[in-house]
C-alpha cells in the first residue's frame, strides 16, 4: 500500500491548495479518482431541499463542473431544510444565491446556474455535455422531461423523491434499467404543498451524491434495478429489487 | 388460496384469502392511494388494473414526489 506522502506526490495535476482542500479524501479514493471528480460534470435539476444538499457536497468534494436549474426564488418556508439559503436571501433567485454560496465554498468549481423552468429545449442544450443528471425536482411532470432527454443521450439519472418522513432513491440508465416513466408509471405529484421533516431531503440528497460518486468513480454497482426506500420514523432502509419485463413502448417514446 | 402482501411503510405482512384480486382492490382494502404507491408482484411493477393470483407475493411501498 502506498504511503500518504506517496499518494500526494503523484497528484501533480492538482494545485497545492487543492491538495490541502481534499487532503482527507485523496487518501481514501486516490489521486486518480480525485482528478476524475475534477474532470466530471454533473447537472442538478432543482435547487430545493434535495438540491441544496446535493450541490453543497458535489462542490465541496471537487466535481469540476456543475450545472444547476431552478426557476424559484427563496421563500421563508424554504429555510427549514434548504441549507444553501439564509433569511437575508428571501426574495432572491435561488440559483444566484446558490452560486454565490458555492463559489465561496469552493472557487475551483465551474458553476453554471440556470434560472429557468425545466423544458426539453433547455435540457437538450445541457444534458449532452454532462456525465450524470441528478433529479432533485419536486414533481413527476418535470422528472419525466429530464428522463426523456437523459434517455435520449444515454446519461444516467440519480433519482430521489421525498415527503414527510419518507423517500425513495434509484439510478436509471438506458441499457441497464427501465426509464423513470416506466418504473413510476401510475404515480402522481402530491396535491398542494409538500410537507417534509427537515432531515428527510438531507438524508436522501446525500444518498444521491453517494450514487453520483459511485457512477463517476466506479466504486461499486449503483442502485440499478433497485429502489432504496427510506422511512425516517423508524428509521429503516429497505432495498427492493425490481424486475421489468418490457418497458420499450414507454421508454422509447 | 392466499396472496401475501408486505407493506414496507408499516412493516406489515398481510395474507389475503382470495383466488385473485386487482391492485386497485388491494390498495383500497389497505386504505392506500394508488398515486403514491408502487406495487410489485414477484419483483415486477404492476398497475391498478393488473390482477394478482393466489400464491403471488406482493410488496407495496410509498413513493414521494417532493424535492
Amino acid at each position: 500500500m502506498a504511503s500518504i506522502e506517496g499518494v500526494f506526490e503523484s497528484c501533480r495535476e492538482l494545485s497545492s491548495e487543492e491538495l490541502e482542500r481534499y487532503s482527507r479524501q485523496i487518501p481514501v479514493i486516490g489521486c486518480e479518482k480525485q482528478l476524475k471528480l475534477k474532470e466530471s460534470s454533473v447537472l442538478v435539476a432543482g435547487v430545493g431541499g434535495l438540491g441544496s444538499i446535493i450541490l453543497y457536497y458535489l462542490v465541496a468534494a471537487g466535481i469540476g463542473r456543475v450545472v444547476f436549474i431552478d426557476d424559484g426564488i427563496v421563500e421563508l418556508s424554504n429555510l427549514q431544510r434548504q441549507i444553501l439559503f439564509t433569511t437575508e436571501d428571501i426574495g432572491k433567485p435561488k440559483v444566484l444565491v446558490a452560486e454565490n454560496r458555492l463559489k465561496a465554498l469552493n472557487p475551483h468549481i465551474k458553476l453554471i446556474p440556470l434560472q429557468a423552468t425545466i423544458t426539453e429545449d433547455l435540457l437538450e442544450k445541457y444534458i449532452r455535455d454532462v456525465d450524470v443528471v441528478v433529479d432533485a425536482l419536486d414533481n413527476w411532470e418535470a422528472r419525466f422531461v429530464i428522463d426523456k432527454i437523459a434517455w435520449k443521450y444515454w446519461k444516467p439519472i440519480v433519482h430521489a423523491g421525498v415527503g414527510e418522513y419518507y423517500g425513495q432513491l434509484t439510478v436509471i440508465k438506458r441499457g441497464v434499467t427501465p426509464c423513470l416513466r416506466c418504473l413510476f408509471r401510475g404515480v402522481k405529484s402530491s396535491r398542494g404543498r409538500v410537507t417534509v421533516l427537515a432531515t428527510t431531503p438531507g438524508i436522501l440528497g446525500l444518498l444521491e451524491v453517494n450514487e453520483v460518486f459511485k457512477l463517476l468513480l466506479g466504486l461499486s454497482e449503483p442502485l440499478y434495478n433497485k429502489i432504496l426506500v427510506f422511512n425516517g420514523k423508524k428509521p429503516s432502509i429497505d432495498i427492493v429489487e425490481i424486475k421489468i419485463s418490457d418497458c420499450s413502448e414507454i421508454c422509447e417514446n | 388460496m392466499v396472496v401475501k402482501v408486505r407493506v414496507l411503510e408499516s412493516n406489515e405482512c398481510i395474507e389475503l384469502e382470495v383466488k385473485e384480486i386487482s391492485v386497485r382492490e388491494i390498495l383500497s382494502k389497505l386504505g392506500l392511494t394508488l398515486s403514491e404507491h408502487i406495487v410489485l408482484k414477484n419483483g415486477e411493477v404492476i398497475t391498478e388494473d393488473d390482477v394478482v393470483e393466489d400464491g403471488s407475493e406482493i410488496v407495496i411501498f410509498t413513493v414521494k414526489s417532493g424535492g
